[in-house]
């Protein structure tokens, strides 16, 4: 805590500052003339993105931020979570080369409980510790036709867990993918990836795609410089179906099927010398899923959809945890305009999620198998109070789940758009996250010190353990908060987001302290437990930026800027206070990011990012600033080349320390990777 | 600058919005209503818009112009039951889940459809608009132009990057 303390303080947002000096620099559009082009030359007219982005949002009354395809493409990431670095509010950690800790407005961890994550509407939030392994993740960023990400609750739409955000990762319709695509690249550090992909059709009604993709990635390197033992490989597969039945009837099927494996190390906790020996493992991650969405919309205006997934996957890091899981999930929506100035939705979804866990030695989940029913109702009303001006929205949650019963999720949002280019919006939501099955019935040996050491003057090792208190209910964590927010498209090139909010937490999952006792097997040492409970409760307050300028035609300039501030309500319990201090200390207080996207001439192109991340106390992880540079040269019509240097600044640097297990300190390299992309 | 700015490849640029509701006045100078859709001889040329979206908002810049001898009225979200006196209807994209309720009140009107939904040619409406690679396209089904009575220039089909239906 102190370290970060002792930072100097941040200079102005440069965002806003850019914002400023634009807003009073830019000529105002005469959209009119463009009418006296004529039809032939109107086709050839650019439209520019930025706006275009804007537009999907000036409707939202939350903190949206769209990541497109193009801005994926030119910023020259290979997986998803390096994607989200360009999204405010969002923090995004890399401890390992494929494994990523990505939270929203302040809850860090690679397990960032309160963040939901939904690919094509397909949950990828584990129930098991409540997260998301991104190293299971991959995708074909090529078919990622945007991302989403709603900062704040969106509990009321998107049911339990979406408490600090929401990541809804939308991936290209059939059509827009048609004929034939390979990708190859190879690098450094991206060792090599291969893709290919193939969209046909059948009929006017039904496009398809299927493909493959695999990709080889290096290790990083520990505090010594030796290799961090986390090489990773993975290889994907799957399809996309769009069918049109009839002109208000469609239908997508979807489907993947995977592997993935990764390698890191644990040190692991043992009360026999050398009591925490660095074990190098395996990650295993196989799965298939499934998922199908039937919508049709009414001539009376109404209209539903019908969607079901099976995913089934398996996890395994021998021989201490392997999880198998299934489930299946209905969602059922129907929306409705029952007056004027009501927009009506109303849903019900259904989900069923058998797991079979085994675990052992210094990590217990019990029991060893479970089934957990998640029924859920939601209803939400988008009222025009005054046409065009103020719109409300009303809506709520009703959640019923076998761990914790009836869980309600209420929100109030209101719209003010006094004119076409400026939205000023307020929400006070309630949000809840259900506990996983680590939150539940669990036993971790946190760490063991060995005796005669700093930490440990007596005799004996001791065994520092976090445990479920039998007999004793988990609830759930619970979010009340308060959001304020602006946008401002100023000019077709300039569009600015802000967003504040304020969020209470009152009583989130933690650590008391437990009894001290002395234990005789398998040898004599000293047990100090510290029980799981719901005692903490906290307040994190934050600002988050983000401009989109584009000062020339070929020129765009994205900025992102965001400040957390994360304080837990004082205990006089050591348990709970340093529990605390590790949840505050793991999260930066502030990061900013800029993108420059240029085209040199028609076909070459070359874009820089440079990102700023402060530094954590957790780890020791100091501040650091990188940049990644991208040279993309389209050589045909149907074939690109691009040049890409990741982490340019520094030859390494230390992003977060896993907190989870005891792992080394990794460290991310700099890295080139050359890419073709060949449309055929 | 006039205008907007001038690009350094000589393209424009312009917002989303603007393009499209340019759009809709020059389609107006492409299609013939039948005399019965007009009060009289100097009565306006009426361009509606539903939707939440910015293009109603950027269709009322032009606002009086002239086009075929006649001025353009702009009527800012309207409803399905509210179509009367339109001569061109841009169907927002927000409305999606409405289209079909809207084309069903827009038959039998003589009325020019006009959205961006995707398949909005194909379920039934006069002109889609279609976005690609950063400009906007646009298709025509010329059979729902002739349920509405409204006779569609060659000049138009012939820039259309898709016609549905055949020339009478």
């Amino acid at each position: 805590m102190s370290a970060q303390r002792s930072l100097p303080q941040r200079r102005a947002p440069v965002a806003v500052i850019i914002a400023l000096a634009a807003v009073t620099l830019l000529p105002r559009a005469a959209a009119a003339d463009l009418a006296d082009l004529g039809l032939e030359a109107l086709l050839g007219v650019e439209v520019t993105s930025v706006s275009r982005k804007a537009q999907r949002l000036q409707d939202a009354a939350a903190a949206v931020f769209v990541v497109t395809n193009e801005d994926i493409r030119r910023s020259g990431v290979t997986s998803i979570p390096e994607a989200l670095r360009m999204v405010p509010g969002l923090q995004v950690a890399r401890f390992s080369n494929d494994k990523w800790a990505v939270s929203a407005r302040g809850a860090a961890g690679r397990f960032a409980n309160k963040l939901l994550v939904m690919i094509d509407g397909r949950s990828v939030y584990s129930p098991l510790f409540s997260g998301v392994l991104w190293e299971a993740q991959d995708m074909l960023l090529d078919d990622v036709d945007r991302i989403e990400v709603i900062r704040g609750p969106g509990a009321a739409l998107w049911g339990a867990n979406a408490v600090n955000g929401i990541i809804n990762i939308i991936t290209k319709k059939a059509k827009d993918t048609q004929g034939g695509l390979a990708q190859l690249g190879a690098g450094t550090e991206e060792r090599g990836y291969a893709a290919l992909r193939y969209g046909g059709a059948s009929g006017e009604d039904t496009q398809y795609r299927v493909y493959a993709k695999t990709y080889a990635r290096d290790g990083s390197v520990d505090m010594n410089g030796a290799s961090g033992g986390d090489n990773s490989r993975s290889l994907k597969s799957g399809f996309r179906l769009d069918r049109r039945i009839s002109a208000g009837d469609r239908l997508m099927a979807t489907g993947d099927v995977y592997e993935a494996r990764s390698g890191e190390q644990w040190s692991v906790p043992q009360v026999t010398p050398p009591y925490g020996a660095l074990t190098p493992m395996t990650e295993r991650n196989r799965g298939v899923n499934l998922l199908g969405r039937y919508e049709r919309s009414f001539e009376d205006g109404s209209a539903a959809a019908l969607q079901a997934y099976i995913d089934s996957t398996y996890l395994a890091v021998a021989p201490f945890v392997t999880e198998r899981r299934d489930t299946v999930d209905l969602d059922f929506q129907h929306q409705l305009r029952p007056g004027s100035g009501h927009d009506f939705i109303w849903g019900l979804s259904y989900r069923e999620s058998r797991d079979e866990v085994s675990t052992s030695g210094f990590i217990r989940l019990f029991p060893d198998s479970e089934d957990f029913r998640l029924v859920s109702a939601f209803v939400h009303d988008d009222i025009s109070l005054v046409r065009e001006k103020f719109r409300l929205i009303i809506g709520a949650k009703i959640e019923h789940n076998s761990f914790t019963g009836t869980e309600p999720q209420p929100n109030v949002r209101l719209l003010w758009t006094p004119d076409a280019s400026h939205t000023v919006w307020a929400a006070a939501s309630r949000a809840v996250r259900t506990p996983s099955r680590a939150d539940r019935e669990s036993i971790l040996d946190e760490s063991v010190t060995p005796p005669f050491s700093a930490g440990n003057p007596s005799p004996l090792p001791l065994l520092v353990q976090s445990t479920f208190q039998p007999g004793v209910k988990r609830l759930s964590e619970k979010l009340d908060a308060l959001e304020l927010g602006y946008r401002a498209q100023f000019d077709p090139r300039l569009a600015l987001d802000l967003a504040a909010f304020s969020n209470r937490y009152p009583r989130l999952r933690g650590l008391v302290t437990g009894p001290t006792t002395v234990q005789l097997f398998p040898a004599p040492y000293v047990l100090q437990q510290f029980y799981l409970d719901n005692g903490l409760s906290g307040r994190t307050t934050g600002f988050e930026a983000s401009l989109d300028w584009r000062p020339l035609n070929r020129w765009r300039l994205q900025g992102s800027y965001s400040l957390v501030h994360v304080k837990f309500d004082a205990s006089s319990d050591f348990g709970r206070n340093t529990y605390a201090q590790f949840i505050r200390d793991s999260a930066p207080r502030s990061q900013y990011s800029i993108r420059s996207l240029l085209d040199l001439e028609p076909g070459r192109q070359f874009d820089l990012w440079l990102r700023h991340v402060a530094g954590i106390a957790r780890g020791d992880i100091p501040a650091y600033t990188e940049l990644d540079a991208r040279y993309g040269w389209q050589v045909r019509k149907d074939l690109d080349l691009s040049l890409v240097g990741q982490n340019l600044l520094h030859s390494r640097h230390r992003e977060y320390l896993e907190d989870l297990v005891h792992s080394p300190l990794l460290q991310v390299q700099r890295g080139f990777y050359v890419q073709a992309r060949w449309h055929f | 600058m006039a205008g907007f700015a001038l690009g350094v490849h000589g393209q424009e640029v312009a917002s989303d919005a603007q393009v499209k509701a340019a759009f809709l006045v020059n389609f107006a100078k492409f299609l013939e209503w039948p005399p019965e859709a007009f009060p009289g001889r100097d009565a306006p040329l009426t361009l509606c818009a539903t939707g939440r979206g910015p293009v109603g908002a950027a269709l009322s810049a032009y606002e009086r112009r002239v086009v075929q001898s006649r001025e353009l009225r702009v009527r800012r979200s309207v409803t399905p039951e509210d179509l009367r006196g339109c001569h061109m209807l841009y169907v927002g994209e927000s409305e999606e889940r409405q289209m079909l309720q809207i084309l069903r009140s827009a038959a039998g009107l003589p009325l020019v459809t006009v959205s961006d939904i995707d398949g909005f040619a194909d379920a039934g409406g006069t002109i889609g608009l279609v976005d690609a690679e950063q400009r906007v396209q646009f298709e025509v089904n010329i059979a729902s132009a002739q349920r509405a009575n409204v006779r569609v220039s060659s000049q138009l089909l012939r820039l259309a990057r898709n016609t549905r239906g055949k020339l009478q």
